[in-house]
């Protein structure tokens, strides 16, 4: 664990660490437009404008997408585990990378209902994982 | 008549290529030297008549050090190697047909009049490919690498996953593509597996790199180099060797505009290059050009369809799972080769247009190339 990547926050990305250390999942939402952004960029891509504020979401997505990676490419990192790919379904069009917690490596499937979880890396560090979601309807 | 072929049109008019090893015996920038010098030759060309050089330095190495001339070259490197004196040179950013689309511009807008294009890539045998040590990660990245998320292909891993469970498509299918890069690299004696008789069972009984994706579905890292020379279509009509046109090219978000620019369809396309860094990246382009419809390049590259002698033959040299990983130079390469009629072993008959693809799906060129007449 300690070996691992951390995220270095700038200006854009800042607040998306911090919520996560106060485990609040926040997006940016376009003020003009309402399109939802994540990765934090420095414009809305629908219309242009820079004035992006945040917002929290549930929490809760869907997986459109996973790996299992079983080489050790980086550094810190216990083979196999699995990276998914989470579409947000309170925030359109955004999706997220993070891991799958929680359950053995054979439950993911692409279209199973997840929700966040976060996890410490470190006291400056929270990331936000997946966990199969316990009351899907 | 696209708009290209009114202000006269772009053509190759030589190709050259070394040897590809993973135990080089030498520097990248003696590679990508006898590359060009071979280039020159194929199109009987004096190097003192370049005026032009397109590169592209950009992931020639991803575990050595990033010395120019030892591991990958800049345009400095090459011009000042080659003692040129270039009225046009530009470094790209990594993609092949990039290098063709700046040279395209440059001689039909008069910046030069014959341009080298090189791609050179390097790769040491124990080296540490695609591994990550960083601590500190900022930029995009900070949103996947924190994951353990990026080498090895993961995105297209995600991808795949996403394909095959949408489709109901199975290894056994992927296969057809492994299989196609390795029975035509047999044909091709520059390739890495050019001995291969890779069998089913030890595909799926390889080691998995990204679940989907296994061992060979994934290019081998190489070293070697390949360049060409690109003049005007009317300047190539005037030298005695035999060209191939760069007819239409677009972007990869919009894969059929190559195709309509050139009046044509994708039937009437003889052979296909398609850049198969990862063995799924063909589905999208079977099903984005026509070929079959969405979410069906799984079944249609079945039963030899894709192979020599197939309804379209694709990466006939191998591709980058058979020849080895040259980002892409290798299938501009035999595009050339095949329209050309300069294939050998593995020449396609009646070649008239060959289509040719460089990139990741998400980021990609498309391209025809003619024969040359």
């Amino acid at each position: 664990m300690k070996d691992r990547p951390r995220p270095v926050p700038d200006l854009h990305t800042e607040p998306y660490w911090s919520g996560l250390l106060s485990e609040a999942l926040r997006v940016q939402a376009c003020e003009h437009c309402d399109v939802r952004v994540h990765p934090s960029r420095p414009c809305c891509p629908t219309c242009l404008n820079t004035n992006l504020s945040w917002v929290e979401v549930s929490g809760s997505g869907v997986v459109t997408g996973y790996c299992i990676v079983s080489q050790p490419f980086v550094a810190g990192f216990v083979t196999p585990y699995v990276v998914v790919r989470v579409s947000l379904i309170d925030a359109l069009g955004v999706e997220l990378i993070a891991n799958f917690t929680g359950s053995a490596t054979a439950a993911i499937a692409i279209g199973a209902r997840v929700h966040v979880v976060f996890d410490e890396i470190d006291d400056n560090v929270v990331l936000a994982n997946f966990k199969l979601e316990t009351n899907a309807a | 008549m696209n708009a290209t072929q009114e202000l006269g049109g772009t053509a190759i008019i030589g190709f050259g290529a070394t040897e590809i090893t993973r135990q080089p015996d030498d520097t990248i920038g003696s590679y990508a030297v006898r590359a060009v010098r071979a280039a020159l030759e194929s199109a009987g060309l004096d190097k003192d008549e370049v005026d032009g050089y397109v590169g592209a330095p950009g992931l020639a190495s991803y575990a050595t050090n990033h010395w120019d001339g030892a591991d990958e070259v800049s345009a400095e490197y090459m011009v000042s190697s080659l003692g040129l004196r270039p009225r046009w040179s530009v470094d790209t950013s990594g993609l092949v047909l990039g290098m063709v689309a700046a040279a395209r511009g440059a001689l039909l807008t008069g910046a030069c009049q014959y341009v080298v294009g090189v791609r050179a890539l390097y790769y040491r045998s124990g080296a540490k490919y695609s591994s990550v040590s960083s601590r500190e990660i900022g930029g995009s990245e900070q949103f996947t690498l924190p994951y353990g998320y990026g080498p090895g292909g993961a995105r297209h891993a995600q991808w795949l996953s996403r394909y095959n469970a949408l489709n109901g498509a199975t290894r056994e299918e992927l296969f057809a593509i492994v299989k196609a890069g390795h029975e035509h690299a047999r044909l091709n004696p520059r390739a890495y597996w050019r001995n291969s008789t890779l069998t089913l069972d030890e595909y799926l009984e390889s080691r998995w790199v990204v679940e989907p994706l296994c061992l060979y579905d994934c290019d081998i890292p190489v070293t070697g180099a390949a360049a060409f020379i690109m003049t005007t279509t009317s300047l190539a009509r005037t030298r005695d060797v035999p060209f191939a046109t760069v007819t239409s090219m677009s972007n990869g978000f919009h894969p059929r505009t190559a195709l309509d620019d050139a009046g044509l369809t994708h039937r009437d396309i003889g052979v296909c290059q398609l850049y198969d860094g990862f063995a799924c990246f063909p589905y999208f382009w079977y099903e984005a050009l026509g070929f079959c419809a969405e979410g069906a390049a799984h079944r249609f590259i079945q039963d030899g369809a894709i192979e020599l002698g197939g309804r379209i033959p694709t990466n006939t040299f191998g591709g980058s799972l058979g020849e080895g990983r040259l980002h892409g130079i290798g299938h501009l390469h035999e595009a050339y080769l095949q329209v050309t009629d300069q294939a050998g072993p593995r020449q396609v008959v009646n070649v008239e247009h060959g289509l040719v693809q460089v990139g990741a799906p998400d980021r990609s060129w498309v391209a025809v190339i003619s024969r040359g007449v």
